[in-house]
């Protein structure tokens, strides 16, 4: 009889786990597919956009770059937050006026106002680029496009105003480029020193890379937009123009 | 008999639950969850398949780690460069779980984390195949240099004294 009441709800017990396990393997597939359909890059976006128009196509490319840069801004605000918050708990650690951990306390609170807003930006870029490409983008954006490598030759059939935007656009390229690549040199040399010593700002230095890197994203989303914008001027493909780039 | 089922159906609802959270997905190949910090265990088993151990010590609510975590384990060429050549996982540096450290001394997290001098988070910590810890790199670290030091580590470069800022500078 015990044998039978113990078999029986292990039978239940097993039926309810093996629905369970049935049901996240469904949902878990489902997850996953989203996510590995979410354009990660903008050939994707501009792949998946299908037969929409060249305008249509332009439209998202130019939000999906901002979101690039929006996604930054909020790591860079998560920081600035972290950042303030530790100041306020040093502060008290070590016994600082009232009146200066008042003022502490209030920048914090205002840090964590503006990051509010950012978050705010970046849902409402979602939702934006959502409505003109007709796909999902509610999953992170794990790394920016590639910068060019080669700035396209000069070429007489791009009109007068994108030639003097593409032109503008590589020289702050190159020249986010060149501070990003020694902001990430002076960082790894900080965090070097900082495992010797102690004696290194180290939170100062994580903070100029980040700022440093949505600076970089957004000037590779400039110059890859104007690219794109000469290639529909011109004529050309416009998925094989940023393939390429 | 019951024990192995439930064991099969308590592990197919973990490994769906793991699929489902946002912090492994493309990742979760090199990210492992031990059973036990047994890390001296993990050096054996992880150069058994000839790879490497990296530690990473976070803790809750650190940026540096959540950023790590959204844009560069995801990252294709990251994932595929220490799916090749590492198995990591986590400890929380404000944590009690029990923890053998690389010197076989079992310990809790939060002692381990002490004895290692991490502070700042995120602090990654690569060990040899013998076991000894070869590379030390405290906050995030954008993808370039994450892979630069897993080239640095698998070919173990710091036997010959190169240090691993010489090793990015030379561009290897």
């Amino acid at each position: 009889m015990r044998g039978e009441f113990l078999m029986s709800t292990f039978k239940r017990t097993f039926r309810t786990l093996a629905s369970a396990a049935v049901g996240m393997a469904i949902t878990a597939a489902v997850a996953f597919d989203a996510h590995a359909e979410m354009a990660q890059t903008d050939v994707a976006l501009v792949q998946q956009m299908g037969e929409a128009s060249n305008n249509k196509k332009l439209h998202a490319l130019e939000l999906y770059y901002d979101l690039h840069v929006s996604e930054l801004t909020v790591q860079s605000m998560s920081e600035r937050r972290t950042g303030a918050m530790f100041a306020v708990q040093r502060a008290k650690a070590a016994n600082k006026a009232p009146s200066v951990v008042a003022e502490l306390e209030q920048k914090a609170q205002q840090v964590n106002a503006e990051r509010a807003e950012k978050v705010k930006d970046n849902q409402n870029l979602r939702v934006k680029l959502g409505e003109i490409s007709g796909l999902d983008f509610s999953d992170p954006l794990v790394m920016v496009p590639d910068a060019p490598l080669d700035m396209p030759m000069a070429s007489s059939s791009v009109p007068a105003d994108l030639a003097a935007a593409q032109k503008q656009a590589w020289a702050a390229l190159i020249a986010a480029q060149n501070a990003w690549q020694q902001e990430r040199l002076t960082l790894l040399d900080a965090q070097q020193r900082y495992d010797d010593t102690r004696d290194v700002p180290i939170g100062d230095h994580l903070r100029a890379m980040t700022k440093a890197e949505t600076t970089y994203a957004q000037a590779i989303g400039a110059c890859r937009l104007i690219e794109a914008k000469i290639a529909v001027a011109t004529g050309k493909p416009l998925l094989e123009v940023l393939s390429a780039l | 008999m019951l024990k192995t089922v439930m064991r099969a159906v308590i592990g197919a609802i973990f490994m769906c639950l793991m699929a489902l959270s946002p912090r492994v997905g493309v990742a979760a190949e090199f990210i492992i969850e031990p059973l036990d910090y047994d890390i001296p265990a993990e050096v054996e088993a992880a150069a058994e398949d000839g790879k490497n151990l990296v530690v990473m010590f976070g803790q809750n609510g650190c940026p540096y780690c959540d950023k790590m975590h959204k844009r560069v384990f995801p990252h294709p060429k990251v994932a595929a460069l220490y799916g090749e050549h590492f198995v990591m996982f986590e400890i929380n540096i404000k944590g009690d779980l029990e923890v053998v450290t690389h010197d076989g001394e079992a310990t809790t997290e939060k002692k381990y984390a002490s004895q290692m001098r991490a502070r700042a988070t995120p602090l990654f910590v690569f060990y040899g195949k013998d076991g000894k810890d070869v590379l030390r790199l405290t906050g995030y670290q954008e993808p370039g240099i994450f892979m630069t030091a897993a080239r640095y580590v698998s070919s173990e470069s710091y036997k010959d004294g190169t240090s691993f800022l010489s090793f990015v500078r030379s561009g290897k």
